[in-house]
């Protein structure tokens, strides 16, 4: 008959060391009598009451001892603690530097996942809220993929909007345009100011779930304006009296008819927002619009996409627009965020796995630590410390190192943020909103102080195994030194891996960055308008603005703008010499100037002039590519070619050609060079007219606006906007990619490096003995620090090669995930690898130079 | 030191128990012997916390004796003469508290 023996651990562990054994050995005994006389059930009961009370008189007593003279011992500790650290200074700054390290990984990227794209939109039921896009047939016709590709999706033209809006739908409450990105010029006081503006349909408020929380929404057909409720605060010092004054942006005054809160997101960091109007546009290929739609309640999205198609399929008997094309319903917060979704599930990824490194190092860090420090320990327990006094001073340490990294984690990712928001393009959807929260902070702080814990439990056991172990060969140590050999074979390989991504990446960018557009729109502003009047309105447009000292240009079809017009070359009667897979050429329509404004070289020929008109021969210019192709034995000028738009246009015969310039690449670095044909807008012309101005918008809108409204004060105008942006918005993925990837890659090295160091720090420090041996044997410094750091090597190696293994390995899947990556170079990822190699050696570096400074004497005196 | 504090009920018991043992008793024997006096069966854990703290105090002291033959070790404790003391002491405050309320102490 025993007593129970969870029981018995209580009384243990509530029990003063000096009379344990004889207050167990008197339970025990009575215990016994008690099972015989009354039985074991009884018995038992009775223990339990016994253990239980031990707890709070224990506590009683502990508590006079705190009083006493533990508090002494707990400062005492403190100080030891402080006193330990401060003489190890490298070793203090290695465990909080790392775990810092680790965790401001961690906070960080779980900051930037959790706002951008995990957390839900700010919005009522985001998941019923969506995107609409109209889906372009696919290019090869019927046997080409099914699958959308972002080029296919357009945006929606007014006029199917318009329709839309006005059916009345099963499975949809409202449907609404939401065009973002409108940057208005405010003029306060006389000085203008550029603020950000959001124009949506009247249901587009609900849609959004925005309600005024003063004044009134923006009416249907009026130009009112709502300010959003940060804006309002921000800048009108939340003045209620705001509410009925007006706003002039350009336009003159506008009235401010209410204050809301604009979710952040979508639409944009808006301070403003207002209605939009298309009127009776008629144009159906003219796709512009950003429309938004809000499914209703218990049906699916799916459903609702059904029910649009059926729509759609009857609306293209009637408008042949529309033949061919679909309409597609995406959840609006998953369209915002699918370019980053990549790049964000990479980043929790490293953030999650450089945690878990960061512990695994440090753990690695203390256990050497604790390893050298065996002797503290032995003289610590002859003075009369008691275990338990070794484990609180073990934990004290440790927690203190804790506390200092988690916090610097926490501070640092804290003071990064806004960096690292900077760094990032501005196309990440509420990256504004990206911060170090109250939670976030403290759930890291708690996981940090937690690894503290558990590296005082880690620490104390290793040390405690250390003095077990003197002599023998225990297996702990044995499986310990394995598997952490593995694991920084494992992180060197991990970030040659990411080194080896980060490098590929960073070096696309910059070959794509290189590449030859064919065109420099710098310094070059663009605006959209459908202009019915075509030609004649276009060219007062320009002469106005030209007259004004603004050089300006206009064109239907701009390369990288997300215009796209394509016709097939076999309409041409052109025959390519070689076999070509072509099928089709880039038609531009362009004015005069188009070609010296956009910076494409002139190669022979001329450029369109004032003599190129309605009733003069038809002249076109084509790309030197097409010419190359189409014309290999001399220059096309001069030359006629098939008709252009033949359905379009009857004429006897095609066009002369009176130019060639240099190629463009339509659809951005990466895209392949295709046939150009340039045609004067005064003899051909479609719409939407770009107007581009040279000069960036701030300096040319007022000038831009004046000459719109003289010319025809009906026309609506997109916003004003610098070219580059087209670009800038093209590289945003890749930008952030790089981004991302290079803060991982190097936090990564330095992790890696540092696990290296622990590991191999922790190896002298065990080996300590033998090196003091081979010391008092005769054997050199550098035959001690070759030792060491060929052990370093050994690894590094191992774990760079299998990092490039894998990378090369992963190859095919990272070229599908990350567009373009260079499977054929092998410079990058050997040279990250070198970089990462190299590092890691230096890592090991200060741990043999530790190894050649045992004293040998010393080290054999105490053992 | 603490000489001159007065006893706490718990001391108090555990001490009047040692005293009636006349002689080193250890924790067990202190218990039986409240059990058997008082009806009370007190913590074993509470009477050694208990005694050590009186050793603290200096009113008993304690001896870790040979274990016998077929037996074990025990820690025996003694009334030391500050412990009498402190037991006069305790009854002679509670007797003048008692005086005139026309009862006897408990």
């Amino acid at each position: 008959m025993k007593p129970p023996a969870l029981a018995r651990g209580l009384v243990r562990l509530f029990s003063d060391a000096r009379d344990r054994a004889f207050l167990l050995q008197d339970l025990d005994d009575r215990f016994s009598e008690m099972a015989r006389a009354k039985g074991s059930r009884a018995a038992r009961r009775w223990y339990w009451a016994q253990a239980l009370s031990a707890v709070p008189w224990a506590l009683r007593a502990d508590g006079e001892l705190m009083r006493r003279r533990s508090w002494a011992g707990l400062a005492g500790d403190l100080r030891l603690a402080l006193r330990m650290l401060t003489r190890r200074p490298l070793y203090a700054i290695g465990v909080a530097g790392t775990l810092g390290l680790g965790l401001s990984a961690a906070t960080l990227s779980f900051a930037v996942a959790w706002r951008v794209w995990l957390a839900p939109m700010p919005y009522p039921d985001p998941e019923r809220v969506v995107r609409l896009y109209e889906i372009e047939p696919p290019a090869g016709g019927s046997g080409a993929s099914d699958a959308v590709t972002e080029s296919r999706r357009q945006r929606l033209s007014a006029t199917l909007l318009e329709d839309l809006r006005a059916n009345s739908w099963r499975t949809i409450e409202a449907v609404s345009a939401a065009s973002r990105g409108m940057q208005p010029e405010w003029t306060r006081d006389g000085e203008a100011q550029r603020i950000s503006g959001v124009a949506v349909s009247p249901d587009g408020f609900g849609i959004l779930g925005i309600v005024p929380t003063l004044g009134r929404l923006p009416a249907v057909s009026e130009r009112e304006i709502l300010l959003s409720d940060g804006f309002w605060r921000s800048t009108f010092g939340a003045d209620s009296a705001i509410v009925g004054s007006a706003m002039d942006l350009g336009y003159g005054p506008l009235p401010i008819v209410g204050v809301a809160r604009l979710p952040a997101g979508f639409p944009g960091e808006a301070n403003i927002a207002t209605t939009i109007d298309f009127g009776d546009t008629e144009d159906r290929a003219f796709r512009y619009v950003e429309a938004i739609a809000r499914v209703g309640p218990g049906h699916a999205v799916a459903a609702a996409e059904a029910e649009l198609n059926a729509f759609l399929g009857a609306l293209a008997e009637v408008h042949p627009e529309h033949r061919g094309w679909s309409l597609e319903a995406v959840v609006l917060g998953d369209d915002l965020v699918r370019p980053f979704r990549p790049v964000l599930a990479l980043l929790l990824a490293a953030g999650t796995t450089f945690l878990l490194l960061a512990g695994v190092n440090v753990t690695g860090l203390v256990a050497a630590r604790r390893v050298d420090g065996r002797q503290d320990r032995s003289i610590r327990l002859a003075l009369g410390a008691s275990e338990g006094r070794l484990l609180r001073g073990s934990l004290i340490e440790s927690l203190m190192l804790a506390t200092v990294g988690s916090a610097a984690g926490v501070l640092s990712a804290y003071w990064l943020i806004a960096p690292l928001r900077a760094m990032v393009p501005q196309d990440v959807p509420r990256l504004d909103d990206v911060g170090v929260t109250w939670p976030l902070a403290l759930g890291a702080l708690s996981v940090g102080l937690s690894v503290g814990i558990a590296l005082g439990v880690t620490g104390y056991l290793v040390s405690r195994g250390a003095r077990a172990s003197v002599g023998r060969a225990p297996t702990w140590r044995a499986v310990g030194v394995g598997g952490r050999r593995a694991l920084v074979v494992g992180q060197v390989a991990l970030t040659t891996l990411l080194t080896a991504g980060g490098a590929a990446i960073l070096h696309r960018l910059s070959t794509l960055r290189a590449i030859d557009l064919g065109f420099d729109p710098e310094g070059v502003s663009t605006t959209s308008a459908r202009i019915p009047d075509r030609w004649n309105v276009t060219r007062e447009l320009l002469d106005r603005l030209r007259t004004r000292g603004i050089p300006a240009a206009a064109a239907f079809n701009t390369p990288m703008s997300g215009d796209s017009d394509a016709y097939d070359i076999p309409q041409l009667g052109m025959r390519a010499d070689a076999a070509s897979d072509e099928v089709v050429y880039h038609l531009h329509l362009v004015s005069p100037g188009y070609f010296s404004l956009m910076g494409i070289d002139l190669l022979a020929g001329r450029d369109f002039g004032p003599d190129d008109h309605a009733s003069s021969q038809r002249v076109v210019a084509v790309s030197d590519q097409f010419a190359d192709r189409y014309f290999p034995a001399g220059t096309p000028v001069e030359s006629v070619i098939g008709r252009i738009l033949s359905p379009l246009i009857y004429e006897e015969t095609g066009p002369m050609v009176v130019g060639v310039v240099r190629s463009t690449r339509h659809f951005g670095p990466d895209a392949p060079v295709e046939p150009e044909i340039y045609s004067p807008l005064s003899q051909l012309s479609l719409e939407p007219i770009t107007l581009l101005v040279r000069g960036q918008p701030d300096q040319v809108a007022e000038a831009v606006s004046e000459v719109q409204a003289r010319v025809d004060p009906d026309l609506r105008w997109a916003p004003l906007v610098p070219y580059t942006s087209y670009l800038d918005e093209w590289f945003a993925p890749l930008r952030l990619q790089v981004a991302m990837i290079g803060v991982l890659g190097a936090l990564g090295l330095l992790l890696a490096s540092l696990g290296l160091y622990s590991l191999m720090a922790y190896q002298v420090a065990a080996a300590r003995r033998e090196l003091g041996v081979r010391k008092a044997l005769g054997a050199p410094d550098r035959t001690l620090l070759l030792g060491v750091v060929a052990r370093g090597v050994a690894m590094t190696i191992v774990g760079a090669a299998l990092g490039l293994a894998i990378w090369y390995r992963l190859l095919p899947w990272t070229a599908e995930l990350v567009d373009g990556i260079d499977a054929g170079s092998h410079v990058v990822p050997i040279s990250a690898g070198l970089v990462v190699g190299g590092s890691c050696v230096l890592a090991t570096l200060l741990p043999a130079i530790r190894a050649t400074q045992v004293d040998p004497v010393v080290t054999l005196k105490a053992e | 030191m603490g000489s001159r504090e007065y006893l706490g009920e718990f001391e108090q018991v555990v001490l009047l128990a040692l005293a009636r043992l006349r002689g080193p008793a250890y924790g067990a024997e202190i218990h039986t012997e409240i059990l058997d006096r008082t009806g009370r069966d007190v913590s074993i854990p509470a009477v050694y916390v208990t005694l050590k703290r009186m050793e603290r105090k200096g009113l008993v002291d304690s001896v870790v004796a040979e274990p016998p033959e077929g037996g074990r070790a025990t820690r025996n404790y003694r009334l030391l003469p500050e412990g009498e003391e402190a037991l006069a002491r305790s009854r002679a405050l509670l007797e003048r508290l008692w005086d005139g309320l026309g009862a006897e102490p408990a």
